[in-house]
C-alpha cells in the first residue's frame, strides 16, 4: 500500500490537516469536539458504549505490559517508565494505560506536527509504517523520553494511531545517561529522532539499528527499547482492527469522538463540583548553579534562578485556564521547557487530582486553557534552546498547580483530596567503563519513588511517590547494581528529609554508593534544587529538606574494610556531623543542585544521593504525638528536630527502650512556642512598607533583580500587578543600568496565549 | 463389593471447607463444611465426614484406604493479612536495616484498582512483619558476580546476634544483597547465631534467604524470606493437627499440601511459604488435568469468585510461570502458576458516578458478609449478584441448595433507585446492561491474557469452574471462536479436585550468570553446556535429599530442566523447558536458543527480536516429581440426546438481552452421557449455576463434562 490517498468512492478527499483546520473551527463554532453537541451513541445505548471504551482500555493497557517485557531498561520494566496511548487520525488522545502520562499528549504534538508538516504527502501514511520522534519542539519534554506510532488503516482508511513511548536510559549526550545537564544547546543533548519513519511493514530499518549502535553508549538499551514501543504499538494496531471489525467502523469512529467530547464536558462539571471558582496564584523557585563546572558550553549560563509564577482561573462553567506568564527569557541551560512538556504535564497531574477514574484525554485538555508567553524558557523561540532537564521546570510548575489544587478542594471541603502531591525529583547519570569492561551510559531511575507531599488527613507517602508516575516504584538495588559499576552501602531512610506539618510530606531516603569494579566512572546529578524551594508546605506546613549531594574521592575506605572499622551508610543523623565524613577521608565535594564530578570516579570513590521529602500541611505544633513517636521509631525524625520544630518534649523510655512524647510538658512548650511566635511578628502592613521601600531603593540581591528585569520585559501583565500590588505607579520600572539582561536574544511577546500551531515548532 | 477410597483432597477456603473424595473406580462426591480458622482440623474432619456420609462410607476405613490426603488452607495467608504471625527479627546487609519500612515502592499501590493506582492520594505502605528495633545490619556485601566485596564483620555480627536473640524471638530471617549469588557470608552469619544461641540456650529457627529464595531482586526475597520466618510455623502447627486428625482416624500416610507451583509437598517442606497461593492453584491443576483427558493442549481456565475474577493459560500442555506474584500486597520472588485476577467478582459493589453517569464497578465487594443487597443482611448497595438475581439468573429459593433465600424486592428497589433511574433505564434492561459490561469486562482481560502471550483464541478449550465460573461461561466466550467451552458438575469444588491431579513435586531454582554472544563459537558454548550441566546436577543432588528425606523413592523421580533465557541486557526473561534428554553438549545450547527464540517471537512482535544482542541464562531451575495416583473418570454409556422427564425441574422467566423469556430448569446433577439441553436453559447444582443462552445448547459428554455448542 502506498501513501494514503483519496478513497475509491469519495469525489472529495478532505487532507488530515484541513480536517484539524476544520474542527478547530467546529469547536469554536459549536463549543464542542468535532461539533459533537449530543451523546447520541451514549444516549442510545449506554452500555454499549462503556462497552467499547472498556475494550479500548483493557488494550492499551494489556500492549504496554507485553511492550515493557521487551526492553531491557531497567527504567521501562524496573519502574514502569512508559504509556500506551491511542488517537483518532488527528492525533487526538482517546485512552491511555497508566505509567509516564505526560507522554499521552506528547505523542498527540508529534502526530500533530506531521499533519501540519504535510507527511501526509511526503513520505506519506501506510499500513505497517513506524515514527519516532524524540524532538521536544515536535513533541516531548526531553530526549531520553523517545515514542514511537504507527497509523492505523481500516481498509484504506485512516482512523487512528497507536503509540508507546519509553524514557531510554542512555541517549548519547554530552555525558553518560539520558539527562546530560550540561547540555546548553540541543545539539550536545544526544541523539535525536525529528518525526522520522524509521520503518515500514511493522518492521524496523537495518539502518535504524546501526545508527543507534554508532551514537550512544549502550546500544542495547536504546535498541530494545525500540523494539518495546513498536510491539505496544503494534500490538494496539492489532487489537483495534480487531475491535472495530466487532463493533463496526461506523460505530468505533463515532464512538471515540463522544469519548473525547464527554471527558470534555466531565472536566468541566468536576472543576464545577470539586473546586471553588476563582483566580488563585502560586510562584516558585527553580535554579541551576553550574558555573566552574567542567565542560561548560561557553554560550551556557553558568548560574541560573528563575521564577516560575503560575495562575490558575476557574470560571462559573468549569473552564480552567492555566496561565504561565511571568517567565523569564529562554538561557542556554538545560532547563528550558516547551509547552508540549508543560501541557502533558496536565494529564499526569489531572489523573491525579481530579480524573479519579482514569478517564482523561483529549477532551480534558479542551476544558482547560493553558496559555505561555514565546520567548521564555517555558517556549524558546529557539529551537537549539536545549530541553535536556525539562522537568526541571515541568514539575515545580506542576508542584504549583497541585498547592492551588490543595486550596482549592479544601475550601470545596474535599479534605480528604487536599494533596500536595510532588515537585523535583533528584537523580544521577553514570558512564564510562562498567563493570564488564564496555562503554556504557544510564540514568538510575531509583529516582522514581521518593517523598510525596502531605495529605490533608494523613502525612505523605514515604519513599514511594513521584508526580510524573502515580505507579511509583524505584525497583532493587541488585538490578541496579547489574547496571552500575557500583556497590550499594546504603538504601535507607534520610531523617528529617520531610516537611514538618500537623501531617507531615513524605519522607526521603539516600543511597550511598561506592564505585567498584570500574576506574572511570562519569557521574552528573540531575533534577536538583540548589537554592531553591519548590517542595513546599501549606497553612503553615514546611518545605521539605533541602538538597544536596556528598561527592567523596581519593578515600580511604578499602583500608576501613580491610581492617573491618565501621562504614558509613549514609549522612547520619546530623548533617552539620555526617556520618560519611566522621568515618571516612577523601576529597569531599558537597553538591548543591545539578552537578558533573570533576574527574571520572574511580574504585572506591563514593557518591552519596538524597532522595527528597516534600512539604507537609499543617502547624507542626499540631502534630499528634503518637505520629511523632512512630516517626522516632522508624528514624523519619531525629529527637532534636521533633522536639525543635514539633515543640515535642521527648524522654526515653528504658523499659521499652524507645522515645516517648511527653503529652503534659509537650502541651505547656507549645504554649510558650505560640507565644514566642506572637511576640517576634510584626503586622503585615508594617512589613511591607518595610519593603516597598527596600524595593524602590533596588535594595534587593542581583540575581532577584535580573530575574525581575527579565520578567518584566516578557509580560506587562506581571509588572502590572507587581506594581498594583506594591503601590507604585507607572513609572516604577526594573530596567537598571547595570543589570544584566539575562538573554537578550529571546523573543519579547509581552503576553501570554495557546501554544498549539504545530507550524511554531 | 463395597467401595474402596482412593484420595482425598480438601480445599479450605475463607468460608467453606471443600472436600473432594475419590474413589478407586473414578467415582467422587463433594463434602462441604464451614471453615474453622481457630483449628482448621475441625473443619477438615467435619467437611470430610459430609463427604463420607453421602457414600456411607466408615470413617476409620476410608481414612485407611487412602493412597493420598492433600489439604490446603488459608493459615498462611490470614496470618499475614492479620499480623498475626511469630515475633521475629531480621539481619540484613548494613545500610539495608529500613528495606521493609521503605519496602519497593510500588507496593503502596499493590493490589489496587486502575483508577486507584492513578488516584495517588489513596496509596498507603504496608506494615512491615518485622519492626525497626528488631532488624540489625552487618557489614558485608557480595558483588553481583557472587565476589566477597566486603567479608563480614565477624565482630558486628555476633553482637547482632546478641542483640537479637535476646530479644525472646521466635525466628530470625537473614537476607544479604546478593547472596542468591555466593551464599557464604548469610551462611557464615548462621552459623554465629547458632554459636549465640548454644551459649545462651536458645533454639529458634533461622532462615537464609540464599536457601528460601536464591533469586535476584532483593525485595522480593526479603518478603518471601520473611514470610516463611513470619508465617510458616502457624500453618505447620494447623497442617500437623490435620495430619494428627487423619492419623488418629486411620489414615496411614503422611499429610500433603500444595505448592504454588503445582506440586505436592509433604508438610514437613522447608519452604512453607510456598504454599501461599494454594487455593486457586487447585484449580489450574485440574483444568491441566482434564485438558490431557480432553486432548487440548491449550486451555483457558477461568474462575469467577465473589470479589475477583481468576483465569491462567495451560499452552501447548504446560503452566505458564509467575516468578514474582503479589499477594497479600507483598510481591514474592516466588514462582507459581501464573493466574491473572482482575476485581471482577460477582460480589462487587455497583455506583453510579454522579459527574460523568457512568456505571462504576467496584472495587470493593460485598464479601460474603454482609452480602449483596438479596441477601437481606443489611447491604444497601447493589452488586452483580442483585442483577443477576432479579433478571432471574439465581434460583430465589435455591440458592447455595436453598441455604439463602434471594429477597428480589429489596434488591430490585435498590438497583432502580441507585442505579437504574440515573442511567435512564427501566430497572431490568439497566441489569441486564451490568452484566453484559461485567462480561465484557471478563472477556477483554481473558483475551488479554491469551493474547500478550502470544496465544490464539482459537486455539484454546475455554474451562469454567468455580462456583460462578459456569454461570459467566456462555458470556466470557460469547462471538470468540474458542475451539471449546466446558464446564463441570463438580465445577464447585474444582480446586479441591485439582488437588487429586497433581505429582508429588518440588521446584528448585538457582541463580546463574552464563552469557553468550551473537554467533559464539563453539568453545564459549561449551563453557555454557558444561556450566548448566554442573547446575542442574546439584540441583538434581538437592531433589534427591530432600525425596529421601520425605521417604520418597528416588527410582521413581523424573526431573524436567528449566533455563530462564532472555536477550543480553533484557531484565525479563523468558522460561524455557527443555524438551527432550540434556546431553551438556554444545547441540544441546543451540536447541536450547532455538527454543527460546521460538518462543519469544510467539510472545512478541517480530520486530522484537534481537538475537545481535547476545543471549543471558540468569536462572535455572529443575522440577522433580513422582507421578501419584490420580482420579479416573469412568466412561458412562451414551443415554441419548433427550433427558429423563424428572430432569426438567420446570422453567423461570429470565430477562436477558433486553427482553423476558421462558428459561428451562434442569438438575445438573441428574443429566446422562449423551443429553442436550439447547437454550434458553438453566441448569442447577446446589453449589453452582450454568446458563444455555438461546444460541446454544450444553451436551453430556461421555464422562459427564458438559460442553456448551452453537445450535
Amino acid at each position: 500500500m502506498s501513501a494514503i490517498k483519496p478513497l475509491d468512492d469519495a469525489t472529495v478527499y478532505m487532507s488530515l490537516r484541513a480536517r484539524i483546520e476544520g474542527m478547530k473551527q467546529l469547536l469554536k463554532s459549536t463549543g464542542h469536539y468535532k461539533g459533537v453537541r449530543d451523546l447520541r451513541l451514549k444516549k442510545k445505548d449506554v452500555i454499549r458504549f462503556e462497552l467499547l471504551y472498556s475494550r479500548l482500555q483493557s488494550i492499551v493497557i494489556g500492549s504496554q505490559q507485553v511492550g515493557s517485557k521487551v526492553s531491557c531498561s531497567p527504567g521501562t520494566r524496573e519502574v514502569g517508565e512508559s504509556v500506551v496511548g491511542l488517537y483518532t487520525p488527528e492525533g487526538d488522545a482517546i485512552v491511555f494505560s497508566g505509567g509516564i502520562m505526560v507522554h499521552v499528549h506528547t505523542m498527540s504534538r508529534f502526530i500533530k506536527w506531521m499533519i501540519a508538516h504535510d507527511y501526509e504527502i511526503d513520505p506519506g501514511f501506510k499500513h505497517g509504517d513506524i515514527f519516532e520522534n524524540n524532538d521536544t519542539y515536535i513533541g516531548g519534554v526531553h530526549i531520553p523520553d523517545v515514542m514511537d506510532v504507527t497509523p492505523i488503516f481500516w481498509n484504506s482508511e485512516l482512523v487512528g494511531w497507536a503509540g508507546m513511548v519509553t524514557h531510554v536510559l542512555e541517549v548519547g549526550g554530552i555525558t553518560p545517561g539520558s539527562m546530560p545537564v550540561l547540555a546548553a544547546e540541543r545539539f550536545t543533548e544526544g541523539l535525536i529522532i525529528c518525526a522520522e519513519r524509521i520503518g515500514e511493514h511493522d518492521s524496523i530499518y537495518k539502518h535504524y539499528e546501526v545508527r543507534a549502535e554508532r551514537s550512544v553508549r549502550s546500544p542495547d538499551l536504546w535498541i530494545m527499547d525500540a523494539k518495546a514501543r513498536v510491539t505496544g504499538a503494534l500490538m494496539t494496531r492489532d487489537e483495534i482492527l480487531e475491535t472495530i471489525k466487532e463493533f463496526g467502523f461506523e460505530y468505533y469512529n463515532e464512538a471515540v469522538n463522544e469519548y473525547i467530547e464527554s471527558a470534555r464536558q466531565a472536566q468541566l462539571e468536576r472543576v464545577k463540583t470539586m473546586l471553588v471558582p476563582g483566580t488563585y496564584k502560586e510562584v516558585t523557585t527553580c535554579d541551576q548553579i553550574m558555573e566552574g563546572q567542567p565542560g561548560l558550553s561557553p554560550l551556557a549560563d553558568g548560574n541560573v534562578t528563575i521564577i516560575e509564577p503560575l495562575e490558575m482561573m476557574i470560571d462559573g462553567k468549569g473552564k480552567m485556564t492555566i496561565d504561565f506568564d511571568g517567565f523569564g527569557s529562554w538561557r542556554y541551560w538545560s532547563g528550558n521547557a516547551t509547552p508540549a512538556a508543560l501541557e502533558g504535564g496536565l494529564f499526569v497531574s489531572m489523573s491525579q487530582a481530579l480524573n479519579f477514574d482514569g478517564r482523561i484525554n483529549h477532551g480534558s485538555y479542551l476544558a482547560t486553557e493553558l496559555k505561555f508567553s514565546k520567548g521564555t524558557t517555558v517556549w524558546p523561540d529557539n529551537k537549539y534552546a536545549s530541553t535536556s532537564l525539562g522537568w526541571n521546570l515541568v514539575m515545580p510548575s506542576w508542584a504549583n498547580w497541585y498547592r492551588m489544587m490543595a486550596r482549592a478542594t479544601y475550601m470545596r471541603g474535599f479534605v480528604e483530596e487536599t494533596f500536595l502531591f510532588g515537585a523535583l525529583t533528584p537523580c544521577y547519570d553514570g558512564g564510562g567503563i562498567d563493570q564488564y569492561g564496555k562503554v556504557f551510559g544510564g540514568t538510575n531511575f531509583e529516582l522514581a519513588a521518593q517523598g510525596s507531599g502531605a495529605r490533608g488527613i494523613a502525612d505523605g507517602i514515604d519513599f514511594g511517590y513521584v508526580l510524573w508516575n502515580p505507579e511509583s516504584d524505584m525497583g532493587n538495588a541488585e538490578i541496579w547494581e547489574q547496571l552500575f559499576p557500583q556497590l550499594y552501602l546504603s538504601r535507607k531512610i534520610l531523617p528529617n528529609a520531610h516537611g514538618f506539618g500537623k501531617y507531615r510530606g513524605g519522607n526521603g531516603w539516600q543511597s550511598l554508593l561506592l564505585t567498584h569494579n570500574s576506574n572511570q566512572l562519569v557521574v552528573t546529578t540531575e533534577l536538583c534544587q540548589a537554592r531553591a524551594f519548590d517542595h513546599q508546605g501549606i497553612f503553615g506546613g514546611y518545605p521539605g529538606k533541602i538538597h544536596y549531594i556528598y561527592l567523596m574521592t581519593d578515600t580511604d575506605i578499602k583500608e576501613r574494610i580491610a581492617n573491618q572499622q565501621e562504614l558509613p551508610t549514609g549522612e547520619g543523623e546530623d548533617p552539620l556531623n555526617p556520618e560519611l565524613t566522621r568515618l571516612v577521608n577523601g576529597k569531599l565535594r558537597i553538591s548543591h543542585g545539578n552537578m558533573t564530578a570533576d574527574k571520572p570516579l574511580k574504585d572506591g570513590d563514593i557518591l552519596l544521593m538524597q532522595y527528597r521529602g516534600m512539604g507537609g500541611f499543617g502547624d507542626p505544633l499540631d502534630r499528634d504525638p503518637t505520629l511523632i513517636e512512630k516517626d522516632l521509631e522508624n528514624g523519619i525524625v531525629s529527637r532534636a528536630m521533633a522536639e525543635t520544630i514539633c515543640g515535642a518534649v521527648i524522654e526515653r523510655n528504658e523499659q521499652e527502650a524507645c522515645w516517648m512524647v511527653n503529652r503534659e510538658k509537650t502541651v505547656q512548650r507549645r504554649a510558650e512556642r505560640r507565644q514566642a511566635r506572637l511576640k517576634n511578628g510584626v503586622p503585615v502592613a508594617q512589613w511591607m512598607q518595610q519593603q516597598k521601600r527596600r524595593i524602590e531603593r533596588y535594595d534587593l540581591p542581583d540575581v532577584a533583580l535580573e530575574i525581575y528585569k527579565d520578567v518584566s520585559s516578557h509580560s506587562r501583565k506581571w509588572i502590572r500587578e507587581y506594581r498594583e500590588f506594591w503601590g507604585f505607579d507607572e513609572s516604577f520600572t526594573f530596567n537598571i543600568p547595570g543589570i544584566r539582561d539575562v538573554n537578550p536574544f529571546a523573543m519579547r511577546s509581552g503576553e501570554s496565549r495557546v501554544a498549539d500551531n504545530p507550524l511554531e515548532f | 463389593m463395597a467401595r474402596e477410597v482412593l484420595a482425598l483432597a480438601m480445599d479450605a477456603g475463607g468460608t467453606m471447607t471443600d472436600t473432594f473424595l475419590v474413589d478407586k473406580e473414578g467415582n467422587f462426591v463433594i463434602g462441604k463444611a464451614p471453615s474453622t480458622p481457630w483449628d482448621e482440623s475441625e473443619g477438615f474432619i467435619e467437611s470430610a465426614q459430609d463427604a463420607f456420609m453421602q457414600w456411607q462410607l466408615d470413617e476409620r476405613t476410608a481414612f485407611a484406604q487412602f493412597e493420598v490426603a492433600v489439604y490446603s488452607g488459608t493459615t498462611m495467608l490470614n496470618t499475614l493479612l492479620t499480623r498475626t504471625g511469630r515475633k521475629i527479627g531480621l539481619i540484613t546487609t548494613k545500610g539495608f536495616e529500613d528495606i521493609l519500612l521503605m519496602e519497593q515502592g510500588r507496593q503502596v499501590w499493590s493490589g489496587y484498582s486502575y483508577a486507584d493506582r492513578l488516584h495517588s492520594a489513596t496509596h498507603v505502605h504496608n506494615q512491615p512483619l518485622v519492626p525497626r528495633r528488631r532488624i540489625r545490619g552487618i557489614s558485608e556485601r557480595t558483588n553481583m558476580f557472587g565476589t566477597v566485596a566486603i567479608p563480614l564483620y565477624e565482630k558486628d555480627a555476633r553482637a547482632a546476634a546478641e542483640e537479637l536473640l535476646t530479644q525472646d524471638l521466635q525466628g530470625v530471617a537473614i537476607c544479604f544483597l546478593h547472596s542468591y549469588a555466593n551464599p557464604q557470608n548469610e551462611k557464615r552469619m548462621e552459623a554465629i547465631c547458632g554459636d549465640v544461641m548454644q551459649a545462651k540456650g536458645i533454639n529458634i529457627p533461622i532462615y537464609l534467604s540464599s536457601h528460601i529464595r536464591p533469586v535476584i531482586r532483593e525485595n522480593q526475597r526479603v518478603n518471601a524470606t520473611t514470610i516463611e520466618a513470619y508465617a510458616a510455623d502457624p500453618v505447620r502447627k494447623q497442617l500437623h493437627n490435620v495430619e494428627n486428625r487423619a492419623t488418629s482416624r486411620g489414615y496411614r500416610k503422611q499429610m500433603t499440601t500444595m505448592l504454588s507451583y503445582g506440586g505436592l509437598a509433604n508438610i514437613r517442606h522447608p519452604r512453607l511459604h510456598e504454599t501461599l497461593i494454594s487455593g486457586p492453584i487447585g484449580g489450574m491443576l485440574g483444568a491441566h488435568y482434564v485438558a490431557k483427558l480432553i486432548g487440548a493442549p491449550n486451555v483457558l481456565a477461568i474462575d469467577m469468585g465473589g470479589t475477583s475474577y481468576d483465569f491462567g493459560l495451560i499452552t501447548n500442555g504446560t503452566f505458564n510461570l509467575n516468578n514474582e506474584p503479589e499477594i497479600a500486597r507483598f510481591r514474592l520472588a516466588l514462582p507459581s502458576i501464573e493466574l491473572d485476577s482482575i476485581r471482577g467478582g460477582a460480589g462487587l459493589y455497583l455506583s453510579v458516578d454522579p459527574i460523568t453517569n457512568r456505571i462504576i464497578m467496584g472495587p470493593e465487594g460485598a464479601g460474603a458478609s454482609p452480602g449483596p443487597v438479596c441477601f437481606d443482611r443489611g447491604n444497601k448497595q447493589p452488586t452483580i449478584t442483585d442483577c443477576l438475581a432479579i433478571n432471574g439468573y439465581l434460583n430465589k429459593n435455591n440458592f447455595l441448595g436453598g441455604k439463602i433465600k434471594l429477597n428480589l424486592l429489596a434488591a430490585q428497589k435498590e438497583i432502580k433507585t441507585q442505579l437504574a433511574d440515573k442511567i435512564g433505564l427501566n430497572v431490568h434492561d439497566a441489569a441486564d446492561g451490568i452484566i453484559k459490561l461485567w462480561l465484557q469486562t471478563a472477556l477483554d482481560a481473558t483475551r488479554r491474557a491469551i493474547q500478550v502471550r502470544g496465544g490464539d483464541v482459537a486455539d484454546y478449550v475455554i474451562m469454567g469452574y468455580g462456583g460462578a465460573g459456569p454461570m459467566v461461561l456462555a458470556g466470557v466466550s460469547e462471538g470468540q471462536p474458542f475451539k471449546g467451552v466446558v464446564t463441570f458438575p463438580f465445577a464447585a469444588a474444582f480446586s479441591a479436585f485439582g488437588c487429586t491431579t497433581t505429582d508429588y513435586s518440588h521446584r528448585y531454582t538457582r541463580s546463574s550468570l552464563f552469557s553468550l554472544q551473537h554467533n559464539s563459537d563453539t568453545a564459549a558454548k561449551e563453557v555454557v553446556a558444561k556450566g548448566l550441566t554442573e547446575l542442574w546436577n546439584t540441583l538434581e543432588a538437592e531433589a534427591k535429599e530432600s525425596f529421601e528425606s520425605e521417604g520418597m523413592e528416588l527410582s521413581k523421580v523424573t526431573y524436567k530442566r528449566i533455563a530462564f533465557v532472555r536477550y543480553g541486557g533484557q531484565l525479563d526473561e523468558v522460561e524455557v523447558p527443555l524438551d527432550r534428554p540434556w546431553q551438556a553438549i554444545t547441540g544441546d545450547i543451540d536447541h536450547l536458543l532455538d527454543l527460546f527464540e521460538d518462543l519469544y517471537t510467539k510472545m512478541f512482535a517480530k520486530a522484537a527480536k534481537y538475537p545481535k544482542a547476545g543471549y543471558a541464562i540468569l536462572q535455572v531451575a529443575l522440577v522433580a516429581s513422582i507421578e501419584t495416583k490420580k482420579p479416573e473418570f469412568p466412561l458412562f454409556p451414551d443415554q441419548g440426546p433427550t433427558p429423563a422427564a424428572a430432569v426438567k425441574k420446570g422453567e423461570r422467566d429470565l430477562y436477558i438481552n433486553g427482553k423476558w423469556q421462558k428459561a428451562g430448569i434442569y438438575d445438573m446433577d441428574s443429566l446422562e452421557s449423551g443429553n442436550v439441553i439447547n437454550g434458553l436453559a438453566i441448569l442447577e447444582h446446589p453449589a453452582t449455576t450454568l446458563l444455555v443462552p438461546g444460541t446454544r445448547k450444553a451436551r453430556v459428554d461421555n464422562r459427564k463434562f458438559i460442553w456448551l455448542e452453537n445450535l
